[in-house]
């Protein structure tokens, strides 16, 4: 071996319980990096990269081969881990070369369970998960959150006093929030606690059969998954499931054949169908996101209505109504139960078919293989939606009702909605010629000559791109050599094109190299180096490769076009004004447009020490990705037209593993494990065509992927003085507002004040620690999991006082008494220059390190004297669970996950903590 | 051998099953080129004309339009108004905080975008087999709003890149020096001197109207001249730096230049097409008129009444009276003596001071007993329309009535012509007037400020002067064609424009902005006390506006306007 490759294998994947495939890999792979930001059933799997990021051009996502077919990040969210053998990682040019254009970012490998020779096996396994979230913002109730909106007024109001000023709530209002007595007309109502179960469930079950004789093989699984979503379950009583839920059926069939004596045939079907739900909530401005209604404190602060009436009706308030008319949504418990579903489904039908004939007769070792798959996605949109329901205010003094919209006293019906989803097909043909033999026990050689077409069509929301064919064509080889397994060489190279370029731009030649030296297998090595070190290995390798997935808004950048589409602004002529057709030139055409490439450098040390009961490695990196398809900065505007992205871009990303473990030896049953990675991958924009800003500190070059520009939090204004003497500003500022430094000293506080700043979303540093411990049948594990240097920032709904309903932090808004001990500037209902939003600056800007138990298990293996007597080879029963502790540094500020997206406006779905419990049993 | 028979089957399958994949559609087939554009078999020019159409969508529109639709007017950055909202962007301009980042109209990047536009049709609509003449008028109507945007451009930043008649390709230089004023004004003027004759003479039919009328290249040809003959441009710029003085206006006096101006106007006033409309209010809202020379079209809405009328009106006819019209505005209204408010004749009451006002001011403001909507305006402190508290409201006392139709007696509000004027024959007699007294002409110059107040209702007085006292002096007519040219054009963007070719914009946006606090009595009785809403700052370098940030680093050769 002298590429870098990290592996995992699938029992360990599966002592994770998390629905989506990638969100068990996270901390065992050193230069895995991943973030979840979601935990919505059937969306809740995080993005993934391996080795950080190295292109601006928004795809950085890793080519994902499963036996040897291309998977979408969709598909492979989706595997049953139950199905999984081996996942691997290749990171560095020579083991990503034959992939060519599409291995620069990286390619994970997947290889499924296939059959043994031996009688025929059944395992099954059932697993039940108590789901809830990792950390869900617990809001104030009403008699606080309307005191601070009355101090809010009032320190609005301070600054231009009206005479006839009076904050909304009367201290007589605050006082029946406070004891509650009136809980239609002033209630307080803990919406977490009406809208959310304490723990939604997840099941889960597999069974299996696998065996085999000499001449077929077989694996065959079926696995089943279902996924509830944290909302109570509003709509049933309105005969739908309206709750978020998932739900996915699995299946497998691998077979191994022997025709011949030197031809293996291999076919193999699988895929699977599932079911994503999601309520119809019809949240204010058209969100239709539950979580957005929950964050919000327009829509649903604590005092906002009663959910029922005291005749059983649902509630509603003047407050939203009258008051806050762009938030008149209604009763949002009788829109959950009202509005019904949104739902998508999936089918994922595949099938690989493979012939691998020996050619031994010609020379020993050489065989050819060909390989034909074809897999499908198929997905459509069904929804049962309503959007009318009665609901009233009720007025506590008079006992009387009205109407909340006095034209509707009626539960409307149901509305039935279909719609096209996500299609695709790919055809992939393969055709290899291999060749692997060793000489005199000593001169190994093995060779691979790779054909590969691909042809992939698709849906696409945009019209232009749909069901265009998009075809990929390459012809990879490698050659390798090793002497004893002491000397190591490989040549890789790859002759690849896409057809997503100019005909004369589509091919190009990206090679590889790499080398390896065994020490330890060395004559020499048993005397020079100490007795406990038994293995020392450096590798090395270098090479070109590819990046073809030209961000997500690919278009054919060779051709220019016209359009009478959006945004062409037609006039009106004529004395009865009519709207005339426009039509515009489009962005213009850049035939030279082509992919992306990469540098990549890789070193390495591996070593084993103690009959290798220690092992460790230290992996260097240097990638420089070139090429990147980047829209030029430096373009006068007088150009008058948009321009192509031309191939200028440059980035930088380096950084190093390291992994070290310890394995014992098993002593009367006893052994345990410690290994922990630690990755770091840095990256800096080295050039990226823009145009050279008056300030230096406002330059993205030079600075990381992802990183903004943002005012640099110096404190909190003090008092009139302090304003009058600080920088001016472009809004009015007032004590308690947050100060920024005047970076160009004009003073003056503007746009020109702006440093890039913090870090990027995607953290650079990751690391894992892994542990277990075995007893004779009882064996415990857990996975630490953590990351490092990434910034998180939230606006709007996420936390912004009273656009977010308010929360701990919040009552530590800025007073003078508070001064510089404040953890949130001023209330107030206006916008101003402390609006995350308007104004980002690192008040809002910060780091969100964690680390979590991201997994742990305990498994008890039952004793067999227990078990044989019911036909059962082996049982075992477990607890296991994900995401189960987590310590961050975003506390201080956000009660938002820490893997949440930066510059999110609102709440999202909380990503989960399970616990699992499960049994599984082989016969 | 068994294994043989597989091999070649094996092969044979693979080549066949890759010899399969002809491919066909390799790339979307449902695109508009070039070629279906510029069709050279399309005798009807279809697509080519959607594509002027384009062009036209460039004209400049003025409501409510600083920072996108529902925006500011451009008066808002000036003493006549302040938006209604706080911190809005438009007020930047008389609270000093412009910058070259921070201008929210900078018009820059959309003029170019035009001209590019205006370009390739140029050099692209000769392959259409369309009738000569059309091309013809076509390209005419082209040129024309390339000369428009180029004059937007030449008002707000001086000299600017002329790239004549250049489509640039990516591999052309686009470090490109400013042009200088006179070089500018030049090619604007000549451009309407092009065009004049091709363009569609007027009348215009109905279903042509909105296409540029032969009027519209004198009217732009006219006000170039005459912006070009004021005293910021003719000689009187800012900067003392030779090279920037000649690209930010001339660099020396030339009295002819107002000849110039006068001649232009005068040539517009002898296409003896154009008239004074007999009522002020019927201009903006009748879609066909001939004082109309130029307005961007638009289709019929009730936008201007829905953004600007006085909030206290809810749904249905929901108002959110965005504008603040200032008192500083209200006071340049005459009373309808046509004598200044300061005058002890004109009969002005403080304490009901709309009373016998120049009509005008009804139809340019809302002010406190206005009807609309079937009741009366209430602008007094705690009023319907004033009600206090954090809402947006007016923040002087007024709210914009001009370019409204008239719902007093309506309980909704119905669709409108609401067609922005960009030209219109008051302009021009006010245009001829300002270049006759500057020429010494003064007593010519009365004559048409008389026809403007005479339509606009000023009572002709006993020496029939309508207010213009007899044996005015040039430097007193100066003032009152500047006075008579804001209430007539109010809201118009020319305000903003004026104060600053005048060299005036440093008396007039400094100070105070100032709007009327009427307190409601007990006795019901209205006590009337104007107040200052905001202190107005001028800087010298606001006379011209900063090239945007990013172009100035883009483009080395352009050189940064005088103080930015």
């Amino acid at each position: 071996m002298t590429g870098s490759v990290s592996s995992v294998s699938g029992r360990e994947i599966r002592e994770n319980p998390s629905a989506s495939l990638q969100n068990a890999l996270a901390g065992k792979l050193p230069g895995f990096f991943s973030q979840q930001p979601s935990g919505r059933p059937g969306a809740d799997g995080a993005s993934f990269y391996i080795r950080g990021v190295s292109s601006y051009n928004g795809n950085n996502r890793p080519l994902i081969i499963v036996d040897d077919v291309e998977y979408s990040y969709d598909q492979f969210a989706r595997i049953d881990p139950n199905e999984i053998e081996n996942l691997s990682i290749l990171k560095d040019a020579s083991t990503t070369a034959i992939y060519g254009v599409r291995g620069a970012n990286g390619v994970i490998v997947v290889s499924t369970r296939r059959g043994k020779e031996g009688p025929p096996q059944i395992s099954m396994r059932a697993e039940m998960a108590l789901s809830q979230p990792t950390i869900i913002p617990n809001y104030l109730d009403a008699y606080e959150s309307a005191k601070m909106y009355n101090q809010a007024q009032i320190n609005d109001n301070s600054v231009n006093p009206s005479p006839s000023f009076k904050p909304r709530w009367s201290d007589q209002d605050l006082e029946l929030f406070k004891n509650g007595k009136d809980p239609y007309g002033h209630p307080n109502v803990n919406w977490k606690d009406v809208l959310f179960k304490q723990f939604a469930k997840q099941y889960r079950g597999n069974l299996d059969l696998s065996g085999g004789t000499q001449k077929v093989k077989y694996f065959v699984s079926v696995g089943y998954l279902y996924q509830d979503g944290m909302l109570k379950d509003f709509g049933q009583d309105q005969g739908v499931n309206s709750n978020y839920f998932h739900q996915r059926y699995n299946y497998r069939s691998n077979l191994d054949m022997s025709v011949t004596k030197s031809l293996d045939l291999r076919l193999d079907l699988y895929g699977n169908f599932g079911q994503v739900n999601t309520p119809q909530v019809g949240s204010p401005f058209g969100y239709n996101d539950l979580f957005y209604d929950y964050s919000s404190f327009l829509t649903l602060a604590p005092f906002a209505y009663p959910v029922y009436n005291p005749d059983g009706s649902l509630g509603y308030s003047t407050w939203i109504r009258n008051e806050n008319p762009s938030y008149n949504v209604n009763n949002v418990v009788g829109r959950l139960k009202y509005y019904g579903y949104n739902q998508t489904n999936e089918s994922n039908i595949n099938f690989i078919g493979s012939a691998k004939q020996k050619l031994d007769f010609l020379t020993k070792g050489l065989f050819v293989q060909g390989r034909i798959s074809f897999t499908s996605n198929y997905g459509y949109g069904r929804s049962m939606t309503r959007d009318q329901f009665p609901s009233f205010i009720y007025n506590s003094a008079t006992d009387t009702y009205e109407a909340r919209d006095p034209n509707v006293y009626r539960v409307r019906r149901f509305f039935l909605g279909y719609d096209a989803r996500s299609t695709s097909r790919v055809l992939n043909m393969q055709l290899m010629v291999n060749y692997d033999r060793t000489f005199d026990s000593k001169h190994h050689v093995y060779a691979l000559g790779l054909f590969n077409r691909n042809s992939t069509e698709a849906s696409n929301s945009n019209a232009v791109y749909n069901f265009i064919p998009n075809n990929f064509q390459g012809y990879s080889g490698r050659v390798g050599y090793d002497y004893k397994n002491r000397y190591l060489v490989q040549f890789n190279v790859a002759y690849n094109g896409s057809d997503r370029f100019v005909r004369d731009k589509r091919f190009g030649l990206l090679p590889a190299v790499s080398a390896g030296w065994n020490i330890s297998e060395e004559p020499f090595y048993k005397n020079s180096f100490p007795k406990f070190m038994d293995l020392l290995k450096i590798r090395g390798s270098y090479g070109i490769v590819g990046n073809d997935a030209l961000g997500n808004s690919f278009s054919y950048y060779y051709q220019q076009n016209y359009s009478n589409g959006n945004g062409v602004v037609a006039p009106n002529f004529g004395y009865s004004s009519n709207l005339y057709t426009g039509v515009v030139e489009g962005t213009l055409a850049n035939n030279e447009v082509t992919w992306e490439k990469e540098k990549k450098l890789d070193l390495a040390i591996e070593f084993g020490l103690f009959n290798s009961n220690v092992t460790g490695s230290f992996n260097y990196f240097d990638n420089n990705r070139y090429d990147i398809l980047t829209t030029r900065g430096t373009v006068s505007a007088i150009f008058g037209q948009g321009l192509p992205p031309v191939n200028m871009g440059k980035v930088n990303n380096r950084g190093y593993e390291i992994e070290l473990g310890y394995q014992s030896p098993t002593k009367s049953g006893f052994s345990y494990y410690i290994k922990g990675n630690y990755s770091v991958a840095k990256n800096k924009i080295v050039f990226q065509d823009e145009p050279s800003p008056l300030y230096p500190y406002q330059r993205f070059t030079g600075n990381s992927i992802g990183q903004m520009r943002a005012y640099t939090f110096i404190g909190y204004y003090k008092n009139a003085d302090d304003i009058a003497n600080s920088p001016k500003t472009a809004v009015p500022v007032q004590p308690g507002d947050l100060k920024y430094a005047d970076l160009n000293g004009d003073g003056k506080i503007d746009g020109f004040d702006m440093s890039v700043t913090g870090n990027p979303n995607t953290p650079n540093t990751v690391y894992g620690i892994n542990l277990g411990i075995r007893y004779k049948a009882i064996s415990i594990s857990a996975n630490f999991q953590g990351a490092r240097n990434f910034s998180v920032r939230g606006t709007a709904e996420s936390i912004r006082a009273f656009s977010s309903n308010l929360t701990e932090v919040h009552k530590y808004a800025w007073t003078p008494e508070l001064g510089d001990n404040a953890k949130y500037p001023r209330l107030t209902l206006l916008g101003g220059i402390s609006d995350p939003t308007a104004y980002p600056s690192t008040f809002w800007l910060i780091p969100g390190d964690y680390l979590r138990l991201r997994n742990a298990q305990i498994n008890f293996d039952l004793p067999s004297s227990l078990t044989r007597g019911l036909g059962i080879q082996q049982a075992r029963i477990y607890v296991n669970g994900s995401n189960l502790l987590t310590f961050t540094s975003l506390d201080k500020l956000y009660q938002l996950d820490p893997e949440i997206s930066s510059g999110t406006d609102r709440v999202s779905y909380p990503p989960q903590r399970l616990i699992n419990f499960g049994i599984s049993a082989t016969f | 051998m068994i294994s043989k028979k597989y091999i070649s089957s094996f092969i044979l399958a693979t080549a066949l099953t890759f010899a399969a994949c002809e491919r066909v559609e390799t790339e979307p087939r449902d695109w508009i080129l070039d070629t279906l554009v510029w069709d050279d078999k399309d005798k009807n020019a279809t697509v080519a004309v959607f594509f002027l159409n384009n062009i036209y969508s460039y004209i400049p529109d003025g409501f409510n339009r600083i920072n996108g639709l529902g925006g500011d007017f451009l008066e808002t950055g000036t003493d006549d108004a302040v938006p209604s909202r706080t911190n809005r962007q438009a007020e930047y301009y008389t609270n000093g905080l412009i910058s070259t980042v921070n201008n929210p109209d900078p018009y820059w990047g959309t003029s170019y975008a035009g001209i590019r536009r205006v370009n390739i049709f140029l050099s692209n609509i000769d392959k259409v087999p369309a009738a000569t003449n059309s091309i013809a008028i076509w390209k005419a109507e082209a040129r024309y709003i390339r000369a428009l945007l180029y004059f937007e451009l030449v008002k707000r930043y001086g000299g600017v890149p002329l790239i004549g008649d250049r489509v640039f390709t990516i591999q052309d230089d686009l470090s490109i020096p400013r042009n200088t004023y006179e070089e500018c004004i030049d090619y604007i003027v000549s451009e309407c001197d092009a065009v004049k004759g091709t363009l569609t003479p007027e009348p215009v039919s109905d279903s042509n109207w909105g296409r540029i009328p032969r009027g519209a290249a004198i009217a732009l040809k006219g006000r170039a001249l005459l912006y070009a003959a004021s005293p910021l441009f003719n000689g009187g710029g800012i900067s003392t730096n030779a090279n920037l003085k000649a690209l930010m206006g001339y660099p020396t006096y030339d009295a002819n230049r107002w000849q110039k101006a006068l001649d232009a106007a005068n040539e517009l006033i002898g296409l003896n097409y154009y008239a004074l409309q007999t009522s002020f209010s019927g201009v903006f809202t009748t879609k066909k008129n001939t004082e109309i020379i130029l307005a961007k079209q638009s289709g019929n809405n009730f936008l201007i009444e829905n953004y600007n009328a006085p909030v206290g009106f809810g749904s249905p006819a929901a108002s959110l009276g965005l504008t603040s019209p200032s008192q500083n505005l209200v006071d340049a209204f005459p009373t309808i003596t046509g004598l200044d408010i300061t005058n002890a004749q004109s009969g002005y009451d403080p304490q009901n001071p709309y009373a016998n006002r120049d009509p005008r001011l009804a139809l340019t403001v809302f002010f406190n007993g206005q009807t609309w909507l079937r009741r009366a305006v209430e602008t007094f402190e705690g009023g319907l329309d004033k009600p206090g508290g954090i809402a947006v409201q007016t923040r002087t006392g007024y709210y914009l009535r001009k370019f409204m139709a008239d719902f007093s007696n309506n309980t909704t509000y119905t669709n409108q012509s609401h067609n922005f004027p960009l030209f219109r024959y008051s302009e021009i007699l006010l245009n001829a007037a300002e270049a006759l007294n500057e020429l010494g002409r003064t007593t010519e110059a009365v004559t048409r400020i008389i026809d403007i107040r005479k339509r606009a209702g000023i009572r002709a007085g006993t020496d029939n002067r309508y207010g213009i006292k007899a044996g005015i002096s040039q430097t007193e007519m100066r003032a009152l064609i500047q006075n008579e040219r804001r209430i007539e054009l109010a809201f118009e963007e020319h305000r903003f424009w004026d104060i600053r070719r005048w060299k005036i914009a440093e008396t007039a946006t400094s100070g105070s902005l100032k709007g009327m606090k009427i307190v409601k009595n007990t006795n019901a009785t209205l006590t009337f006390t104007p107040f200052v809403v905001s202190t107005m700052k001028f800087s010298n370098k606001l006379y011209s506006m900063p090239l945007p940030y990013d172009e100035t680093l883009k483009n080395n050769k352009l050189i940064q306007n005088e103080g930015w």
